[in-house]
């Protein structure tokens, strides 16, 4: 088909150039009919590009009937509400592939315009911030679905180069393979609730046997109006996770176990260069909830904090995303 | 796709209108459904500057400019050294004083203010470039958190007190001992500092945004003075100061406050 279009072009061409040797009626005759016929082919090409990149970008079928394309309904739709982030440019320039997740004044992962009304500089989140997300699934298909939520975090570094002339250049690329998207990945925990009168988070959001984050068999209806509230916490000090003073813990005395355990085994992530076995984490971490002792405790401490401070010297942005599984 | 366009330039105006529209659609589908398929959402945000406490000189000096020397103790009773914290994002900080007990100076901490009809001396080398300019400067008597401008410093292993004026832990280090004359003077006796902290400090120039405001301070050194004829074994000696001591460390530390004390 491509073959004859450009054929068709040709000719065209030819006709007008023809056009341009004959009479000025000639000429205008041809040229109104080489735009009629300019538009469809614009038209055809775009149908073409469209369909074709439906067809890469989605791994559900594609069926082509003629002209057109028509795509498999997706069974869900994520929802989220209601405005773009501050950064929404930046990301926007990252190509990351997802959709972005819209914030409002409540909701948001500081990166709403609210904070400035707040007293700071520009939204940002650094140790000791603290927040909540929301979304929800609607199912297109069914009446209500099932699914597993998998949160991750990718972080990237902004730098800036000189390219000459006194220009620079800046540049965000991606971390990987670093410790330091360890450390933010663990640094900033996720909790599904919060407890209304005492602030304590509940529902430690934790890893499955491949070191994800998810949240499982979460079932939503179509039209529904729930819609899922994410906690988000970066603990600005390490006695806010462990200490055996309830006052400075962040979260409710039910979770202590499972938060423990998430560190051990989080143990590179929530400590900068941590030698100590999972185990010995675990031990170490649960004789401080019961009893303080300084010599413990400062080793933990000051590599949690090491590790604070390799993120603020080492990452720029931070995108947190949640991914939806139907488990088929 | 020529019988096509010979077919589409027969039709009446009225149905290439709906041809359009019908294109449009098509295209506009496939489209809205790609958006729409993507399974994950993500919120983006920057990370913040670590906050960062700094210490610093008087002026608009940078620490390097913290001068401890030129004491003479036949001179007056007393030296003021001024410095700076820079305390950024914190509203409340901690300041950690340590001193070697070599000499037998008593330390103050007091917060201080520039005034011109101040008192204590500062020599400037940066506000205005390549020249040295003096400054004055005034103990703020009013300032929250002190005692008329005194910084109350809490000892942290305080001077034991019952063998004389006994600085450090002298069993640590008697097994240590070097003696300058092998006889009389037990040199290591004085070398383990005294740990003192004034905790959660209030920010005086609060700035949310984090920029270099500064809050100023003075030591001050006091002594007492030693007469001339005293001699190791006389009364007290220790707790007079002589020209005949040459150093002292002193450590000057700040960090955010984490006791609510």
């Amino acid at each position: 088909m491509n073959g004859k279009i450009w054929e068709k072009l040709g000719n065209l061409y030819k006709s007008y150039k023809e056009g341009a040797d004959e009479s000025e009626k000639k000429l205008a005759s041809s040229s109104i009919s080489l735009v009629k016929t300019g538009i469809l082919l614009v038209f055809l090409f775009i149908i073409l590009i469209f369909s074709a990149i439906a067809w890469f970008a989605s791994n559900r079928s594609v069926t082509g009937t003629g002209m057109g394309a028509s795509v498999q309904d997706m069974p869900y739709t994520i929802q989220t509400r209601s405005g773009s982030g501050t950064y929404n440019s930046i990301y926007n320039s990252l190509n990351t592939g997802g959709m972005e997740w819209k914030i409002s004044a409540g909701y948001n992962f500081d990166n709403h315009a609210s904070a400035i009304e707040e007293g700071e500089d520009e939204p940002g989140i650094e140790p000791g911030d603290s927040g909540k997300l929301e979304f929800r699934v609607n199912p297109n298909i069914d009446n209500s679905i099932t699914v597993d939520c998998v949160f991750d975090i990718k972080v990237y570094l902004q730098s800036v180069t000189p390219i000459g002339n006194g220009e620079t250049e800046t540049v965000i690329n991606e971390i990987n393979g670093s410790a330091v998207k360890e450390y933010v990945n663990s640094h900033i925990m996720l909790f599904t609730g919060q407890d209304p009168d005492t602030h304590k988070y509940t529902g430690l959001i934790g890893n499955d046997e491949s070191m994800r984050r998810v949240l499982t068999n979460q079932t939503y209806t179509r039209n529904g109006e729930t819609y899922t509230t994410i906690y988000w916490v970066w603990p600005k000090f390490l006695s806010n996770l462990i200490s055996n003073n309830n006052s400075e813990i962040i979260y409710a005395p039910t979770e202590r176990s499972a938060v423990i355990q998430y560190i051990a085994n989080n143990k590179n992530g929530f400590f900068k260069d941590c030698n100590d076995s999972v185990s010995q984490v675990a031990s170490d971490l649960t004789s401080l909830s019961t009893a303080y002792s300084n010599s413990i405790f400062n080793r933990y401490n000051m590599k949690y904090d090491n590790a604070d401070l390799e993120i603020g010297n080492n990452a720029s942005y931070v995108l947190l995303s949640m991914k939806v599984e139907t488990g088929e | 796709m020529k019988k096509i366009i010979e077919y589409v330039k027969k039709l009446s105006l009225p149905l290439k209108i709906q041809l359009i529209i019908a294109l449009i659609c098509t295209v506009a589908i496939p489209v809205s459904a790609w958006f729409v398929l993507r399974d994950r959402i993500e919120a983006f945000t920057k990370i913040k500057d670590p906050p960062s406490i700094n210490l610093a000189s008087g002026g608009d000096d940078p620490a390097l400019y913290i001068s401890l020397e030129n004491i003479d103790v036949s001179i007056g009773t007393d030296k003021y050294i001024v410095f700076s914290i820079e305390p950024g994002k914190y509203n409340e900080y901690d300041i950690q004083l340590s001193h070697t007990t070599n000499i037998p100076f008593t330390y103050r901490l007091y917060r201080v203010q520039e005034d011109a009809n101040g008192t204590i001396e500062y020599i400037d080398h940066t506000r205005v470039e390549g020249e040295e300019t003096p400054l004055m400067y005034s103990i703020i008597t009013d300032a929250r958190g002190t005692t008329g401008g005194e910084v109350t410093l809490t000892d942290i292993n305080p001077d034991d007190g019952l063998t004389g004026r006994i600085l450090g832990d002298e069993s640590d280090l008697s097994a240590g001992r070097k003696n300058y004359d092998e006889i009389n003077d037990d040199v290591n006796q004085y070398a383990k500092p005294l740990y003192t902290i004034a905790r959660n400090q209030l920010q005086l120039n609060e700035n949310e945004d984090g920029s270099d405001e500064r809050d100023y301070f003075a030591i001050r050194i006091s002594w007492a003075q030693g007469a001339n004829n005293m001699t190791d074994s006389s009364a007290g000696y220790w707790n007079y100061a002589f020209n005949n001591k040459e150093t002292d460390i002193i450590y000057i530390s700040s960090k955010y406050s984490t006791s609510t004390d």
